[in-house]
């Protein structure tokens, strides 16, 4: 147990932890404002920003003896006795300082910045900066240039704070960015014709502290306070990062990283980042449709779950054999009252695990604690962050249920040729990822397969053109639920988006279909809990108390410490309290 | 930013000049370190380092271009574009100024027929800048040429003097090898 | 006092004084041979210590000190001579490297043994082009005659010494600049700790001196401790080098007791002022140490008795005078041009600040100058530097110091060069005077409002002159 004194007040931080003076005091709730610092990357203390007084406490006498002069927190050991002000009149003046030498290049256009609103400069301007401006000299005007061809750098803005060159050089090992010139002369750059476009490269949009650098996707779209923040899971691959969705107006803006030590570390993959874009595409299905007198028609969600479910019943009576593909796209809950249904209709059904792009292999990036890094890095928690070839969030999870219903899972590929031999007489598919995988004559040939076809998806595939009755269901955005990624961790993801015209959430379909008791909207938390008590490989969440981990659940292990910061976000872009109107 | 150079894909540094480069990598337990000397070793035959040399020194040190440029644009001491067969500093630091070294740069550069600081004469065979102390006071005001040959005091008349001196062929110092 | 004798400049003058023959035959090598084949690495490490040897290169940190530092269990060791010499008037490493490049390899040898160091990287200016190709013929020749390389001596010892040419940094003197560079990377300072001696070149453990420090080694081996602490003043034992440049009659470099005063340079050394004026002021060892007024001329120069001036410290020991005729101003104006361009960008006040002051320097010259500026660069530069704690290295502190010595002890002439210098176009602009006084002006009225009542702020240094109230 280590005791240090912060501001006068004595606190305690457990034996063995490796913190500096920013970690150490934000544990406390107090904030030591920073820009170059950043948990994953080197400390190199150059923005000054951090300076806070330190001393040490005598253990014997008690005696408090400071340093004479400011030390950067960001390279300040928080010790047993170590004795940190953060708020003397001294440090107060020196970050007043620090804020007057900031903006003495950097333009005063908030109006226009993309950062406006989670902004370090913005923020700290207004907390610890000052009114006037004493420079009346001719300003220094950096470029604007392009680092890739979806990011964007505001040179006039920078503060060269290096994180992103630091980014690049120790976290993906690609040293794309790089430092040009000296002193006041000094600009942030690429190589020419050696981009910034590694498939981390976004991160660095994440990671500026100011509007420097900033993503052409979201370009002036949508000022930042408009936005809200919902937590959100990729579902672009199967790492099943922590990200933020931003919704506005019924539509994603954008996705940002969100904090996992477990998964994801601060980053998220580029191909993750603009996976939204499915979300709000146009050629979503917009209705439901059931197939009258040979053709489809566009009909209303309670009739086409009518057809639906009367059909499926009739046949299910009759002794039909039945199929249900299940998706890796959807969630846990939605996987296992599919299945539940399914199997309830008929004890025989086969389930399949859905189709899924591969893609290449695996890419992992490992940064290492010292090498490519420079300085103390001892802070640095390193972590590897791995971007997976199985392009779905839920593979893992889906198996689990599949498993326990019919003892084994069914690839796709092999029901695809056994259905061909011997057809099915109903087919119920369901879909939902990130693109229309149910394309082409491989997938139409499923049509022969069953006699009565339903396809429950996004998309209007090939496939679903020629189904019975097509349920329009939601996007990874438009529905709440629980994915269990690769390595066998379950993780929430908050719906960010309300479902679509003519849609519902997948659960919902499957809770009228199946004539779930009780009626009403379905919790995912409920089914949650209910399949945990079945479903062997959910035990962990049975046993959970309290709520849900920030983190995620594993469900095969123990969960390990965390190293390093337990939570983290930059100030800037950390809610600092509620917009009301003023009335 | 301007392109890289030349869009052929012969590479720029021959073979003596990289074998020249490989030769410092023993000296070193990091080969990034031959960075500054390979920077001057392509300068010296190059009379520049262009970006496409820079691609082909971290070729050659396994490091990334960018890695390459960032080190050679922090020193004042490597132009991106080709500079004279003679580059001439004059000194602007104190003790030079102090005996009118700031005047002796423009009186420099009209006497070499340059616009200012940094340019090269029309034939190619000058470049004239100005250079924070160049650690020869005692010469000051004082200019150097980048052959070692050290002038000063310097004034108006010596200015000139020096000028004609550095540009004419037979009285450079015999080049080392 | 025994009438001085000079051993670092004592082969100056001699001929061929490069060459190792010559060297030799003045006795040289003798204090390598005894040192590595008599002697154990730590005895040498005390010897050295006891001396109470400082570094020569500017902030005189005991070197014997540093060298404990190192760790013992250390498996590598490298030695980095740092010979980027590139503080403004200072050029007594050039003569060293120039005119007893052995003297130097000698001392290498010895403080590598030292330091148990194997390789020792020798970082050379890019402007000292003689220098370099002396020094790599004579490391060639040192080689071929058995001084470097395996086994030297027969005493196990072995040692390559390499020389690695900068290319014009200022920063590259400053220790973990150099290691920076000489690692090819940007000179731009590291953070301390971890510092060198546990973690340098190459992340292992590291030893960084200056030529003229590395130099004195032999010497001391040689005549021994007494020999050393009879020379200069107390804790500012030993010969030093001192150059003296600008306004005197003779630009010279001398080897000299510590202690000499800055008065007998000029007199003694320099032939006096030069066209007959009287000196105003004096640099005592560049310009990033500050300023000597004409009063303070007799302050003994050494490590300690310079600071009760006000100034930085020794330095480089390179004086450079300053003549009643030359305005502060053009001083000044000449420092914050230095070290606009040789700040290394990294830590916010030195990059920002630096500039700050040349363009506010540039604007005062230019004749635009407020009596505020002056004010405001001395609240500016006591909040840069090492000093304060406010950077990573002391390049900050060497920006600073000249402004605050200046305006300590020049005040009033400072004064009177603005008020005597205007021309009304190059005043800032309404707009950034407005600004300034933290008021926006009208679009419609062209006449500055004024404020109704000051702007609350926090009592701080650093804050608008007009609006803090006066102490």
């Amino acid at each position: 147990m280590a005791t240090i004194i912060i501001n006068g007040t004595e606190y305690t931080l457990p034996e063995g932890e490796r913190l500096n003076a920013i970690q150490a005091a934000q544990r406390f709730g107090i904030e030591i404002p920073y820009y170059c610092w950043h948990p994953a990357l080197s400390v190199v203390a150059n923005c000054r920003m951090c300076e806070i007084q330190v001393g040490a406490k005598d253990p014997k006498t008690g005696e408090i003896k400071m340093i004479p002069k400011m030390v950067p927190g960001c390279q300040t050991p928080a010790k047993d006795g170590t004795v940190i002000v953060t708020d003397s009149p001294e440090v107060q003046a020196h970050q007043s300082m620090i804020m007057e030498y900031l903006l003495i290049n950097h333009p005063l256009d908030c109006p226009v910045c993309d950062q406006a609103g989670q902004c370090g400069l913005q923020d700290y301007s207004f907390k610890h900066g000052q009114s006037v401006h004493r420079f009346v000299e001719e300003r220094t005007v950096n470029p604007r240039k392009d680092v890739s061809d979806q990011i964007q750098l505001n040179m006039d803005r920078c503060i060269m704070c290096t994180r992103c060159v630091r980014f690049t050089r120790e976290i993906t090992g690609t040293n794309e960015l790089q430092v040009e010139r000296r002193g006041n002369h000094a600009e942030i750059t690429t190589f020419p014709d050696h981009p910034l476009d590694n498939p981390l490269a976004g991160n660095v949009v994440d990671l500026c502290p100011v509007g420097a650098l900033l993503d052409k996707d979201f370009l002036h779209k949508q000022r930042f306070w408009f936005n809200d923040q919902h937590k959100s899971i990729c579902t672009r691959c199967s790492t099943g990062c922590n990200v933020t969705a931003e919704e506005n107006r019924g539509q994603i803006w954008r996705l940002r990283a969100r904090y996992n030590p477990k998964v994801n570390d601060y980053w998220i993959c580029d191909e993750g980042r603009y996976s939204y874009k499915s979300a709000n595409d146009a050629n979503l299905l917009p209705a439901m449709y059931v197939r009258e007198g040979g053709s489809l028609q566009e009909a209303p969600v309670d009739r086409a779950l009518d057809v639906a479910r009367t059909r499926l019943k009739g046949i299910a009576t009759e002794g039909g054999r039945i199929a249900a593909v299940v998706s890796p796209f959807l969630t846990v809950e939605e996987a296992y009252l599919l299945c539940s249904y399914v199997k309830g209709l008929s004890e025989s059904a086969q389930l399949v695990l859905g189709p899924y792009p591969v893609e290449g292999d695996d890419v992992t990036f490992s940064p290492d604690q010292r090498a490519g890094r420079t300085g103390d890095t001892s802070f640095v928690v390193s972590r590897p962050f791995t971007i997976h070839a199985e392009k779905c969030p839920n593979r893992n999870g889906v198996e689990r249920i599949l498993k326990h219903f019919q003892g084994s899972v069914i690839p796709f590929d092999r029901f695809r040729t056994d259905a061909a031999s011997q057809p099915f007489d109903a087919l119920v598919i369901t879909g939902g990822g990130h693109d229309p995988v149910y394309e082409g004559p491989e997938m139409t040939s499923l049509r022969d397969a069953a006699k009565f076809l339903v396809v429950q998806d996004v998309w209007p595939t090939d496939l679903a053109g020629l189904a019975d009755v097509i349920l329009s269901s939601a996007t990874f955005a438009e529905k709440a639920g629980c994915y269990v990624n690769a390595g066998g961790r379950l993780q929430y993801a908050s719906a960010a988006l309300p479902p679509r015209d003519g849609s519902l959430p997948d659960l919902d379909i499957l809770a009228i279909l199946m004539e779930r008791p009780g009626g009403g909207p379905v919790s995912s938390g409920d089914v949650l809990a209910e399949l945990a008590q079945q479903v062997p490989g959910f035990e962990a969440v049975s046993r959970l108390e309290g709520e849900f981990p920030a983190f995620g659940l594993p469900l095969d292990d123990a969960e390990t410490p965390t190293g390093g910061m337990a939570v983290y976000v930059d100030p800037w872009h950390a809610p600092r309290g509620k917009v009301t109107l003023a009335r | 930013m301007p392109a890289a150079e030349s869009p052929s894909t012969a590479p720029l540094l021959n073979e003596s000049i990289r074998e020249k480069i490989r030769a410092y990598i023993p000296r070193y337990p990091d080969k990034r370190a031959v960075t500054l000397p390979a920077l001057h070793i392509v300068h010296e035959h190059l009379r520049c380092v262009p970006y496409r040399a820079m691609e082909e020194i971290a070729e050659i040190l396994d490091l990334k271009p960018a890695d390459v440029h960032d080190t050679m644009s922090f020193y004042g001491f490597f132009p991106q574009a080709p500079i004279g067969e003679k580059r001439l500093w004059i000194c602007r630091s104190i003790s030079c100024m102090l005996r009118g070294g700031d005047e002796l740069l423009d009186v420099a550069c009209k006497a070499a027929g340059v616009g200012g600081s940094g340019q090269t004469t029309q034939d190619g065979a000058l470049t004239v800048e100005f250079a924070e102390c160049l650690g020869i006071c005692d010469h000051a005001p004082a200019a150097l040429c980048d052959d070692g040959r050290i002038y000063g005091p310097l004034d108006e008349t010596k200015v000139a003097e020096m000028i004609r001196d550095v540009r004419d062929p037979s009285r450079a110092p015999a080049a080392e090898e | 006092m025994a009438a001085f004798e000079p051993v670092l400049t004592r082969n100056f003058a001699v001929e061929d004084s490069q060459a190792l023959k010559v060297y030799e035959s003045r006795g040289g090598y003798k204090a390598a041979r005894k040192a590595l084949t008599t002697m154990s690495p730590d005895e040498v490490v005390q010897l050295v210590k006891d001396s109470e040897l400082r570094g020569r290169g500017g902030a005189g940190f005991p070197t014997g000190l540093k060298w404990t530092f190192l760790p013992k269990d250390r498996q590598q060791t490298f030695m980095c001579v740092n010979g980027d010499e590139s503080e403004p008037a200072t050029f007594n490493n050039r003569y060293l490297l120039e005119r007893d490049p052995h003297q130097m390899i000698e001392g290498i040898i010895i403080s590598c043994f030292a330091t148990k160091a194997s390789t020792a990287y020798l970082y050379n200016r890019f402007e000292y082009i003689t220098a370099t190709r002396i020094m790599e013929k004579a490391i060639a020749e040192a080689r071929k005659a058995g001084y470097l390389g395996k086994n030297i001596f027969g005493s196990g010892f072995d040692l390559e010494i390499y020389v690695h040419r900068g290319a014009g940094a200022y920063i590259c003197g400053e220790e973990t600049g150099l290691i920076e560079s000489l690692e090819g990377k940007r000179g731009w300072p590291r953070i301390k700790p971890p510092f060198p001696a546990v973690e340098g070149a190459f992340r292992k453990p590291t030893v960084v001196n200056n030529i003229e420090t590395l130099c004195c080694v032999p010497h001391i081996i040689e005549r021994g401790v007494d020999w050393f602490k009879s020379i200069g003043n107390p804790k500012s034992y030993g010969p030093k080098l001192y150059t003296i440049s600008g306004h005197v009659n003779k630009q010279v470099c001398v080897e000299l007791p510590l202690g000499v005063t800055t008065r007998q340079l000029i007199e003694e050394h320099g032939g006096g002022v030069w066209k007959s004026r009287k000196a105003k002021a004096a640099v005592p060892g560049g310009i990033s140490m500050g300023l000597l007024s004409a009063e303070e001329l007799d302050v003994p120069l050494d490590f300690e008795e310079i600071r009760k001036t006000g100034c930085l410290g020794l330095g480089t020991a390179a004086v450079t005078v300053i003549d009643d005729q030359t305005p502060i101003m053009d001083v000044l104006y000449n420092t914050c041009r230095f070290f606009a361009h040789e700040s290394c960008g990294q830590c916010t006040p030195c990059r920002e600040g630096t500039t700050w002051f040349y363009k506010t320097m540039k604007r005062i010259k230019a004749g635009g100058g407020r009596p505020e500026d002056l004010e405001l660069m001395g609240q500016l530069a006591n909040n840069m530097g090492l000093t304060p704690g406010t950077t990573i290295c002391g390049l900050a502190d060497g920006a600073a110091w000249p402004i605050k010595n200046a305006l300590a002890k020049f005040r009033p002439e400072l004064e009177d060069y603005i008020r005597t210098h205007q021309s009304p176009e190059a005043r800032p602009t309404p707009l950034q005077e407005a600004i300034f006084q933290g008021v926006s002006p009208s679009r419609f009225d062209t006449s500055m409002p004024e404020p109704n009542e000051p702007l609350a702020l926090p009592n701080a240094p650093g804050h608008n002159p007009r609006l803090t109230p006066g102490p």
